[in-house]
């Protein structure tokens, strides 16, 4: 069972929200045989519910991991917010 | 894609190298002249071929503990945020042999200060930087980064990291 940290807190620590933001998919294709690399396809969607960009990814993934992230700009740039699987160019690999 | 949820979902290819945070890091390989003194680090990841780019990038990410600090990857401090292309063979992780292999290309590179202002972010840099095309060509490909922190422990480094070496084509 995945150990989770749930505690309550208080809700007046945060500043501004975004109702709808901008998801971001990125599916990986395993690529090269000896010295293999992940393959990305890049994908931006906009939905009413993170629920549908979920059920998106999985129908479109042909079993490829993804990674979904929301799309959030702000003062310092752009950034993103993982929500979903890992990006297999980030595991460790010895040459 | 077209069809699936189309009533609900607006869809469409999107560059990867527009974005500029995120990701699960891991460290590769680290070396310094000097101690990192501002608990910095940084990860490039394997260069890949990406669809949204249209040709090969790496992604780096820094984090640091220490901050306010500002991560500086342009010369004198740095050597920049480099992606290279060896044609003849798998080259020596090294800065020195990459420029002066003759057979070793420079195939871009993000020379941008990095402003690190949360302790244990990720801050994320991609090669070639957005709003240049992917990188092409056919060999052994590897980032390297030499990089700089100036912050509340002093000055660290100068650190040189390197990606994974990847034979392919894109």
């Amino acid at each position: 069972m995945t150990v989770l940290d749930a505690h309550k807190v208080d809700p007046r620590d945060t500043q501004w929200e975004i109702d709808q933001p901008p998801y971001r998919v990125h599916f990986f294709e395993r690529r090269g045989a000896q010295q293999p690399t992940w393959e990305s396809e890049e994908w931006e969607l906009n939905a009413s519910d993170v629920t549908d960009v979920l059920a998106w990814a999985e129908a479109t993934s042909r079993d490829r991991p993804h990674v979904v992230y929301a799309y959030v700009s702000s003062d310092s740039g752009s950034g993103l917010v993982r929500l979903f699987g890992s990006d297999p160019n980030s595991q460790v690999r010895d040459d | 894609m077209s069809g699936i949820k189309r009533h609900v979902l607006r869809a469409g290819k999107c560059v990867t190298a527009l974005v500029a945070f995120g990701a699960v890091p891991f460290i590769i390989n680290t070396s310094s002249a000097w101690a990192e003194t501002n608990a910095c680090s940084a990860n490039l990841q394997t260069p890949h071929y990406s669809s949204g780019a249209g040709g090969i990038i790496s992604k780096g990410t820094w984090q640091c503990t220490d901050v306010p600090t500002t991560v500086t990857l342009a010369y004198p401090n740095g050597q920049g945020f480099n992606l290279w292309l060896c044609t003849d063979k798998s080259p020596t992780r090294t800065e020195a042999y990459l420029q002066n292999d003759p057979n070793c290309l420079y195939k871009g590179t993000d020379a941008s200060n990095i402003s690190a202002t949360v302790a244990n972010a990720t801050y994320t840099r991609y090669v070639p930087p957005s709003g240049q095309s992917g990188a092409h060509g056919s060999g052994w490909w590897v980032a390297c980064a030499v990089w700089r922190s100036f912050g509340p422990k002093g000055t660290g480094g100068p650190t040189t990291s390197f990606s994974p070496i990847w034979e392919g084509s894109g």
